[in-house]
């Protein structure tokens, strides 16, 4: 080409926020989702601010002093509150909200087409960020008037306000950037979710490890790791447990918000500025690292879809009359889910020596005899369970829609049943893989060493089984009536999250100035709270596990400490029984309606 | 075999189909034509039971789609126009994901798919995954799958979008072979050239309107009477009369509008006045006019005319 014809290059500055930043905002701001979204948060945020007015309202002390000093610890109370639900809810929002971008350009074939234009791969990436920033940063917005207002009551320092404000963005910055570092990656957007949720995790959980290891090794947290001088200068490289607070959000948001309770002593042992400052660069630096991670992966992939690699899978074949193919059963939709894998090969992989790693580090830093140890392990295998099962069972009919391959499917003759149950069969077959790593720890460390009681498996597999069971059943019937994966996941764990957290919350905070008031309501209120604990896998899990401990059992004691009630093994299988048998029927409800919602919708025999 | 009567679809403001009415019988194959977005996927979709109509009847056999569902689902073989495929099958698998599907026996399921692989050509790519097939192998692997349960009728939503020449006339025979095995056929496409070569019936849709829907014989009279004169071009030989003493002689008859005359590619175009069959006086007016012809080429009216005509003007 010569001189005269090239085309003058763009300078670098000029490309941002590129093309992409201006498709997503004006697609976000068609997308009905999107005004749900900001609905249902705010609507989230407020109804938190009633509930604990109306408890603060229901507990109110007589005389003008005592209520104003009462205002003033229920602020602080409040925004701490606030503070972590805006934290969780932008965390999982930005990865949902980015993880299933890129995977819905390659499955469109879109991907293909931004080749022949020069936009580059970084360009397509930071568009995509900048985007979805856009709508974090209105939903962050949206929680900091609350935040402010509150400070009319007292005890709520400016300072904070900023502080809490600032890790819950940059940590939804590092959380849109990782997913889309999965979303590269991944084939199905439910697996990028998951993916980008649990690398957030493990960049969290990174530090916290290293503090166990090091307090193992009896190596002081709280001292300075190193203190000198550097060209005349002092230079002192802080203790780790303050490293730890910058590069573990959560972390720094319990200082900043123990700060806002009053929690002096703290002062002795953080700069709270420098801590949330710290988080938030930290944040953002890992979000920038996952960026440049993401357009690397992106221009690769990019460049094999341009040689043609993807476009290259035939099975090899060495007996050219004899059929690789395998036979296909009866019942097809089942016969695929059953041999269709949630994620490649590798990924199971590495999943499995992962899991099967922490297991290893858990027993060698807590010891192989500690009870303790079974619980943090059931507690964090349970609840990542659930987690996935509410992610990726939410895939199994958007996946179809979103691969075109549901109208043709539609078109079989194949009843509701057969379509949903194979749809729900398969969801479940998928989740095997943490319930049956903590199955395996309780059953070689736990039951086989004699630290738990041989019990404790068919407890753990009456809790977790069906629980799981129900969470998938919900995932079909949402993947049934939303088109996005992402938007059916994202209810899903809204749906669980408000069974599991928000379900007691409001019965605790309705029932305990009830019963406080009128002491003929403890028994209700007991039964109540007996009753949501049932239905909720990580604490039966907690009870489960210290219940069946030797170390705390001796016979005739009851060991189960179920809430307000004490109860025996026997009391407690009927329990984990009764709690199984509402899950099964809870899950068969949800499938009923799935397969009725399926048979209307498309005009077949149920 | 496919009824349709007052179809009415409405997608919010937008109706996709504006009281649709139309009969395709039995062994026909009916080229539905239409720009995009004119309402041919929704009829389709309608008929293949996966769309509910908000006002009108349809029946595919005899059987309504309102409540007939199942039993039209395995008389019928839909194939959208953009085909999903699962992506972790194999051809084979693929076919034989649709055969159990469809309830074909175990003992028979072989053969069918057999059958259909070899009607596609598709035997060599058995083993071959779906999502490294061509888009010309993809299309016909579509076909493939419609057929395997050998349904009467098949609704092929543009099934040569995207194909090169070859493959294109590939899937030409493919269906002419269809209609010769008997089967009903509604096949949509804006391609029409491709469409006049194998249709027995066309229906023009616009916005929604059905404008036309007959033989494509009728088709092509009415074409030819709305256009009023029909032309014939005519080139002499270099030697006798040139053009412009010929054109004298012809406007001396009736029946002959207007003539154009070409000195220097020895040519005339002649208008003949609607209503007139026939070419003979015109013959028989060249040779008294002592014009040598080279050659003599009348006109031919094609489905692309036949689309222009019937639609000016319909739809305001």
């Amino acid at each position: 080409m010569s001189a005269e014809t090239a085309r003058p290059r763009t300078p670098l500055w000029a490309r941002i926020p590129g093309p992409f930043f201006f498709r997503e905002v004006r697609a976000s701001g068609r997308r009905s989702s999107t005004y749900w979204t900001r609905c249902a948060y705010a609507a989230m945020m407020l109804g938190f601010v009633v509930l604990f007015y109306l408890v603060a309202m229901a507990e109110r002390t007589e005389g003008v002093a005592s209520q104003a000093q009462q205002m003033q610890t229920f602020a602080p109370t409040l925004t701490m509150a606030l503070a972590w639900v805006q934290f969780a809810l932008l965390w999982l929002i930005a990865a949902s909200m980015t993880a299933p971008t890129i995977c819905d350009e390659v499955r469109a074939g879109t991907l293909t087409t931004l080749l022949t234009t020069p936009l580059k791969a970084w360009e397509i990436v930071l568009g995509k960020l900048l985007g979805s920033l856009v709508q974090l940063a209105i939903l962050t917005l949206m929680g900091t008037p609350l935040l402010l207002a509150i400070r009319v009551f007292g005890g709520v320092i400016p300072e904070m306000v900023v502080a809490l404000t600032a890790i819950a963005l940059s940590t939804a910055v590092m959380s849109a950037s990782l997913g889309l570092l999965c979303s590269v990656y991944a084939r199905r957007p439910a697996v990028a979710i998951s993916s980008a949720v649990f690398l957030g995790l493990g960049v969290w959980a990174l530090p916290m490890l290293t503090m166990l290891v090091m307090n193992h090794y009896s190596l002081s947290l709280t001292a300075p790791l190193w203190s000198g001088t550097v060209f005349g200068i002092g230079v002192t490289i802080p203790s780790w447990f303050e490293i730890s607070a910058v590069m573990c959000a959560p972390f720094a948001l319990g200082i900043v918000t123990f700060e806002l309770g009053g929690a002096m002593q703290l002062r002795s042992m953080f700069n709270v500025s420098g801590t949330w400052i710290g988080a938030s660069l930290y944040a953002m630096t890992v979000g920038g690292v996952a960026l440049t991670w993401a357009s690397l992966a992106l221009r690769r992939r990019m460049a094999m879809l341009g040689r043609g690699h993807e476009a290259s899978r035939t099975l090899p074949r060495g007996d050219a009359t004899q059929s690789r193919s395998r036979l296909v059963g009866e019942e097809p939709v089942l016969w695929r889910e059953l041999r269709a894998s949630g994620s490649a090969r590798w990924v199971q992989i590495s999943g499995l020596v992962l899991a099967l790693g922490l297991l290893v580090l858990a027993f060698w830093l807590g010891g192989v005899d500690e009870w303790e140890v079974h619980m943090v392990i059931g507690l964090v295998g349970t609840v990542a369970a659930m987690a996935l099962a509410a992610v990726h069972s939410a895939g199994g009919i958007t996946g179809e829609r979103e691969a075109r391959t549901w109208e043709v499917l539609l078109t079989s003759p194949l009843s509701a049943r057969q379509i949903i149950m194979a749809k729900f069969v398969g969801a479940v077959r998928r989740q095997w893989l943490l319930p049956g790593t903590v199955l395996l720890a309780m059953l070689v460390m736990g039951v086989g060493l004699g630290v738990l009681r041989p019990v404790v498996l068919l407890h753990y597999g009456l809790t977790i089984g069906p629980a799981i069971m129900a969470i998938c059943a919900m995932g079909v019937f949402l993947s049934l009536t939303r088109k996005k994966t992402a938007a059916a996941a994202s209810l899903n764990v809204g749906v669980w999250l408000g069974v599991w957290i928000l379900l007691p919350m409001v019965c605790g905070i309705v029932l305990i100035p009830l019963v406080s008031q009128n002491s003929q309501l403890e028994d209700l209120g007991e039964r109540v709270l007996l009753g949501v604990l049932t239905f909720n896998p990580a604490f039966q899990t907690g009870v489960l596990i210290e219940g069946s401990a030797v170390s705390s059992y001796s016979s005739g004691y009851e060991t189960y400490d179920y809430g307000p009630r004490h109860m025996g093994v026997v009391g407690y299988t009927g329990a984990c029984l009764v709690g199984s048998a509402a899950w099964v029927i809870a899950t068969g409800m949800i499938l009923e309606l799935a397969r009725r919602s399926l048979a209307r919708r498309s005009q077949r025999r149920w | 075999m496919i009824e349709t009567n007052g179809l009415t679809k409405r997608y919010g403001a937008l109706t996709a189909l504006d009281d649709l009415t139309l009969s395709i019988g039995a062994g026909e194959v009916f080229g539905f034509i239409g720009p995009n977005g004119a309402g041919k996927t929704t009829t389709m979709k309608v008929l293949s039971c996966l769309l509910r109509a908000d006002a009108g009847s349809a029946s595919v056999c005899g059987l309504d789609v309102r409540t007939s569902g199942d039993e039209i689902r395995r008389l019928i073989g839909y194939m959208p126009d953009f085909l999903g495929l699962y992506d972790d099958l194999t051809v084979d698998e693929y076919l034989q994901f649709f055969a159990s599907a469809y309830r074909i026996p175990r003992a028979r399921r072989r053969g069918v798919i057999e059958q259909a692989m070899e009607l596609t050509d598709l035997r060599d790519k058995r083993d071959a995954m779906v999502d490294s097939l061509s888009r010309g192998m993809t299309q016909r692997l579509g076909v493939a799958r419609v057929l395997i349960h050998d349904p009467k009728v098949l609704l092929l939503d543009e099934p040569a979008s995207g194909l090169d020449p070859r493959a294109r006339i590939e899937m030409r025979s493919l269906l002419l072979e269809l209609a010769r095995m008997g089967k009903t056929l509604m096949v949509s496409s804006h391609i029409l050239s491709e469409l006049s070569e194998m249709c027995t019936m066309i229906g023009i849709i616009e916005r929604g309107k059905l404008l036309y829907c007959g033989s494509i014989k009728d088709a092509y009279a009415r074409t030819r009477s709305l256009a009023g004169a029909e032309r014939v071009a005519v080139r002499l030989e270099a030697e006798g009369p040139g053009p412009a003493a010929v054109r004298t002689a012809l406007e001396t008859d009736a029946r002959v509008v207007r003539v154009v005359a070409d000195e220097e590619t020895r040519t005339l175009v002649v208008e003949i006045a609607a209503g007139v069959h026939g070419h003979h006086f015109l013959i028989e007016g060249l040779i008294k006019s002592g014009a040598r012809i080279a050659s003599f080429q009348p006109e031919d009216v094609n489905l692309e005319d036949a689309f222009l005509k019937l639609t000016t003007g319909a739809i305001q």
